[in-house]
């Protein structure tokens, strides 16, 4: 028998979330995929695996974190869990000891905290269920992701976002970045700003500029800051012309 | 007659009509006058099949996976073998422990630097020998020892259990940092392995006499060879024979490094090499591999497969060399160059590998100038060594040279296309005597191709779009050039037979390594002989049974072997009319071959090929055909130039290239199939250099590759290549170089790529990419220090 598998493309975070309710969707969550640091996954006996030292603190660390990094400097990999943080979610988690809910905002395990984990899971735990609050109707969301090539490749630079507007103004916002941080990076200096305000020129700027104020770049990933900064005013205009028109202003021209 | 093609029609799918002339013989088709024994071969008029669209001879068994190619070959009893490698980027070997590894199940022999001594040497360089296994490892992925066992994975869990003591050393990473004093000495002579300069007519009067004069800095990234088939061989000996099946662009050199370094005859060594999976030059010599299966095959007594893994492929078989290199140039206002001064570094790795071939030869050759100096530094680093990488320093070299002649035309006020057509030189300025080329395209490649573009028109779209506020920037560039080769020569030796039933076998000992040799010969054949091309039977890369042929590469595989096919042919024919005139009584001259028939001249008599009495008698009839010389006092090259559109996201760095076309000067188009994939095939190695392509050493601590897989190492996928790709074959049958007027084109294909990205991108940004790649790593930097506002 031949397995027919069927692609999809989502134009948001809303369009996959909605692929997934028809029949047999599946969607590889990726949340507990060990890390792609080259050190990490090659013969480099580094601190993360038990060794006594970071390689790429000072060595090949193009593809490291700019934020959040202590001692280990990995980015999180995973495409889909800062879009599910940013639309909110928590895990059902199963193991020998029975089950429980965890947050996503609680999942992952900053090298800061622990050096030689990923996730909370203890051993014998599986993620079996990954659950999304209804979203408001309000909600627009997206995903970008700048790679170093187009395809088969992991997030230079990504960003998850889900924001409500209403009346020209932003009322909730959610802003996740991937490849910016050893776990997926909530990046609340941009929710702050941009929240009870519009998205105009100004806050844009102003808002990718504060999600890149604590980064600390090591040798060889400045660019990163740039990127970031640039992808993330990039988007941000795009929410505000998704939310088009705002409220109030007549939709007859 | 009829049940065995009818075989072939089954298998090909296809319906003949039950005429047997029909079977092997193109109904009509117009076969050139054959010259009377003795005569030259005059140049081909209109061509019949010639320059047609022919598709892959063996396409059915290539994508049906029918094909045998060497790494599927199983052989009873065969055993596996692999090499343990040196994880260090520099180390000595202290002591093998190989215990246990001989106690494991399955372990049928190893093979260490102890148990073999001296007796098996390794030429790196005709001058550069060391043991096989060499204590001294000088790069990360050098063999240490060999293992042969019976399953794949029995082999791999042995080496693991061998047990080596190293000496780690310190390492030089970098070609910049070679040279510095207190750098580890890799070479017991030192870190320079080779310098050489070049100078014609005075730079320093040239730049006095320029209006202009720019100085640029350019690097390019070390790419490692991946292609799909990894290297590797199967060997087995039948008493003091060997025989290897071996993923090989060139079997007869395979044999002769082989019996050079086994101590035997040429003679009882067979190399086989039908299909290879992709080889772009760094198949064209036998690996430490080949001689480590044959020995591990003696020992045991059993055929030995030994294939790398990719891993290994990235670490020791072989890369493009990374370079660093300054270009100086003059110009008059008039865009007329002045003066070129350039200076190269490059790395080949460990050993004298080529790390600075032909680096500077655009700067020498492509453009008409007087005054030229160059002075290019080969060092060693701790990195495996080079092996030539399709159009070796060419790419590289073109990054620098047509980024620079886009910098002199804007400082003059030329149009790229202009100045470069301001100077196109009709001879080849950097050979001893400055001999004419025999054809040059190069002017008709860029005006032709700047036409089919849209150049002028996209160039005033760009110009005017700079203006607006956007951040997505739309650019044009392009790059144009010459190979230093191509042009083909001797030795070749083809043997063509056709049988009594008029079906042909062609028998040659070249590698079709993916381009279509076999297609394009197929398609000479058919052209003299009136014969199908698909039911030729061709028997080729096997030194046991097929002709010498000097390795497929050098872009010279077509020129090389067509005019010797040619020559076969006609030898063939020659014999027919021969046999033809004695039974019709009439003296040859007046008769002629038209495929089905031999054909009496004025009266309409003719008879069939295949009613001859004498081939009915004889069988067979043999046809040898050699290369001839090339023409002397004339260089012979192939041309191009390649245009490309780009969008840069200046708020992020990334690049999207928008459309490619390729415009080349080949000689004569022969398969315009086969052709239009080089064109393509080229342009998408070309973007790997320019855009995703770097070999990464961790520098400062280890000196080990830190990509060395697919994911890490960036080949370019579908998605970064454009669906918008053009070929434009500027076809100018080259009646000077040989029978068939055919040059070279499968590495000019790759040459200006990247330099016609890069000017793409500077034409969007105002930024000049310096390096390669342009990934958004590299754009996001150079973007940044040009200002967030755009270009000044
Ligand atoms: C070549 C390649 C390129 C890729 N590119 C990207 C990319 O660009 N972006 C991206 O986000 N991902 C990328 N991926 C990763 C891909 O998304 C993950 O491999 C996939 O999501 C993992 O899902 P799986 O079902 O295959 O998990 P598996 O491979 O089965 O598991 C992955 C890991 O998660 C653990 N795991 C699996 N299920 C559970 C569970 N229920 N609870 C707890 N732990 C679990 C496993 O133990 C394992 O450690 C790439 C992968 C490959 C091979
Ligand atoms: S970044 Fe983390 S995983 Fe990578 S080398 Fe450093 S400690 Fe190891």
């Amino acid at each position: 028998m031949t397995m027919q598998f069927t692609y999809v493309r989502p134009g948001s975070l809303q369009d996959a979330v909605s692929h997934l309710q028809s029949e047999n969707a599946r969607i590889h969550a990726d949340l507990c995929q060990k890390p792609r640091c080259w050190y990490y996954r090659g013969e480099f006996h580094c601190l993360r695996k038990g060794g006594a030292s970071c390689y790429a603190v000072s060595g090949e660390n193009q593809y490291h974190c700019i934020l959040g990094g202590q001692d280990c400097f990995i980015v999180h990999p995973s495409d889909t869990a800062p879009a599910l943080l940013a639309l909110d979610a928590h895990l059902r988690v199963a193991g020998p000891g029975g089950s429980r809910t965890v947050d996503m905002e609680d999942f992952f395990v900053p090298p800061a905290e622990d050096v030689t984990r990923e996730t909370v899971l203890e051993p014998g735990e599986i993620v079996t269920e990954i659950v999304l609050p209804q979203a408001a109707a309000a909600l627009r969301s997206s995903y970008r992701k700048v790679r170093a090539r187009q395809s088969w490749d992991f997030a230079l630079a990504g960003a998850a976002l889900a924001i409500e507007q209403e009346g020209g103004l932003v009322t909730k916002a959610r802003v996740v970045l991937s490849g910016a941080a050893p776990v997926p990076w909530r990046a609340r200096e941009v929710e702050e700003i941009i929240t009870d305000s519009p998205l105009d020129a100004e806050v844009v700027r102003r808002a990718a500029a504060a999600a890149m104020a604590q980064a600390v770049p090591l040798g060889k990933n400045g660019y990163k800051v740039a990127l970031f900064q640039g992808m993330l005013e990039e988007e941000l205009e795009k929410m505000r012309i998704l939310c088009w028109p705002p409220e109030g202003v007549s939709q007859s021209f | 007659m009829g049940s065995v093609p009818s075989v072939v029609n089954l298998v090909k799918g296809e319906m003949m009509k039950d005429d047997d002339n029909d079977l092997y013989f193109v109904e009509g088709i117009a076969v050139p006058e054959t010259p009377l024994p003795g005569e030259a071969l005059p140049a081909w008029r209109k061509t019949a099949v010639i320059g047609g669209r022919e598709p892959r001879v063996d396409a059915y068994e290539r994508v049906s996976g029918t094909a045998v190619y060497p790494s599927d070959i199983v052989l009873p009893n065969m055993l596996y073998g692999a090499l343990l490698r040196c994880p260090h980027a520099h180390a000595r070997v202290k002591k093998v422990d190989v215990s246990a590894a001989e106690k494991m199940d399955g372990v049928h022999a190893v093979l260490t630097g102890a148990s073999l001594g001296r007796q098996v040497q390794w030429p790196y360089t005709e001058t550069v020998v060391t043991d096989l296994f060499d204590a001294h490892c000088r790069f990360e992925g050098e063999a240490v020892a060999a293992v042969a066992a019976a399953t794949p994975y029995a082999v791999r869990d042995a080496l693991r259990a061998i047990k080596v003591e190293y000496e780690v050393l310190p390492f030089v990473a970098d070609e910049r940092r070679a040279l510095e004093a207190g750098a580890v000495r890799i070479q017991a002579e030192g870190n320079r392995l080779k310098g050489e300069t070049y100078e014609r007519g005075d730079v320093g009067k040239g730049f006095a006499e320029a209006d202009v004069v720019l100085e640029q800095e350019y690097r390019t990234a070390c790419e490692i060879h991946a292609p799909m088939e990894l290297h590797g061989c199967v060997a087995n000996w039948e008493g003091d024979s060997l025989t290897i099946w071996e993923s090989t662009q060139g079997v007869y050199s395979v044999q002769a490094k082989a019996a050079e370094i086994l101590g035997l005859p040429l003679s009882r060594v067979r190399v086989i090499g039908h299909y290879v999976g992709g080889g772009f030059g760094s198949k064209l010599q036998p690996g430490k591999y080949t001689i480590c299966a044959a020995l591990l095959a003696r020992r045991t007594g059993r055929p030995v497969k030994l294939f790398l893994s990719r891993e290994e492929t990235m670490l020791a078989a072989g890369n493009r060399p990374p370079a660093t290199m300054t270009i100086k140039a003059g110009v008059k206002k008039d865009g007329v160059l002045t003066a070129l001064q350039f200076s190269g570094l490059g790395s080949g790795g460990a050993y004298p590998a080529g790390g600075t071939s032909l680096l500077d030869w655009l700067v020498r050759d492509l453009y008409t100038c007087a005054n030229v100096k160059s002075e290019l530094t080969d060092v060693a680093i701790n990195a495996g060594p080079a092996r030539p990488f399709r159009a070796p320093g060419h790419p590289q070299c073109a990054l620098a040279l047509e980024q620079m002649m886009d910098s002199l035309a804007e400082a003059v006020g030329l149009d790229p296309v202009d100045i470069r057509l301001k100077n196109v030189p009709l001879v080849s300025q950097a050979r001893e005597g400055a001999p004419p080329y025999t054809t040059t395209g190069l002017a008709e490649c860029i005006r032709r191709g700047a036409e089919a573009f849209g150049w002028g028109e996209a160039r005033r779209r760009t110009a005017a779009a700079r203006k607006d506020k956007g951040h997505l920037k739309r650019g044009v560039g392009m790059g144009s050039c010459l190979w230093v080769a191509g042009g083909g020569r001797p030795p070749a030796t083809v043997i063509v037979k056709l049988f009594a039933d008029g079906s042909v076998n062609l028998n040659m000992g070249a590698s079709d390594i993916g381009t279509g040799t076999k297609t394009v010969m197929s398609m000479v054949l058919s052209e003299e002989l009136g014969v199908r091309p698909e039911t030729i039977q061709i028997e080729h890369a096997d030194t046991g049974s097929t002709q010498y042929a000097t390795p497929s590469g050098g872009s010279k595989t077509v020129p090389t072997e067509s005019p010797a096919v040619r020559a076969a042919a006609v030898a063939v024919k020659q014999q027919l009319l021969k046999m033809a005139a004695e039974e019709l009584g009439r003296p040859q001259e007046d008769l002629r071959y038209t495929g089905e028939y031999i054909e009496v001249a004025g009266n309409g008599k003719k008879v069939k090929i295949t009613a001859i009495a004498a081939l009915k008698r004889q069988g067979v009839v043999v046809g040898i055909g050699y290369r001839g010389p090339n023409p002397e006092g004339k260089a012979v090259n192939p041309f191009a130039a390649q245009f490309c559109e780009v969008e840069v996201n200046i708020r992020t760095g990334e690049v999207r290239i928008l459309r490619f076309l390729g415009a080349h000067e080949s000689g004569r188009v022969m398969d315009r199939l086969t052709f239009d994939n080089q064109v393509f095939g080229g342009i998408t190695m070309g973007i790997g250099l320019g855009m995703t392509e770097t070999r990464i050493l961790d520098g400062n601590r280890t000196g080990k590759m830190v990509n060395r897989n697919l994911h890490d190492y960036k080949l370019p996928t579908a998605l970064d290549v454009p669906v918008d790709m053009v070929s434009l074959p500027v076809d100018m049958p080259d009646a000077e170089a040989n029978n068939t007027g055919a040059k070279g084109l499968g590495e000019p294909v790759t040459i200006p790529t990247a330099a016609a990205i890069a000017n793409a991108i500077y034409d969007a940004t105002g930024v000049r990419v310096q390096e390669s790649p342009a990934d958004p790593l590299t754009m996001n930097r150079l973007l940044a220090a040009q200002g967030r506002e755009g270009r000044s």
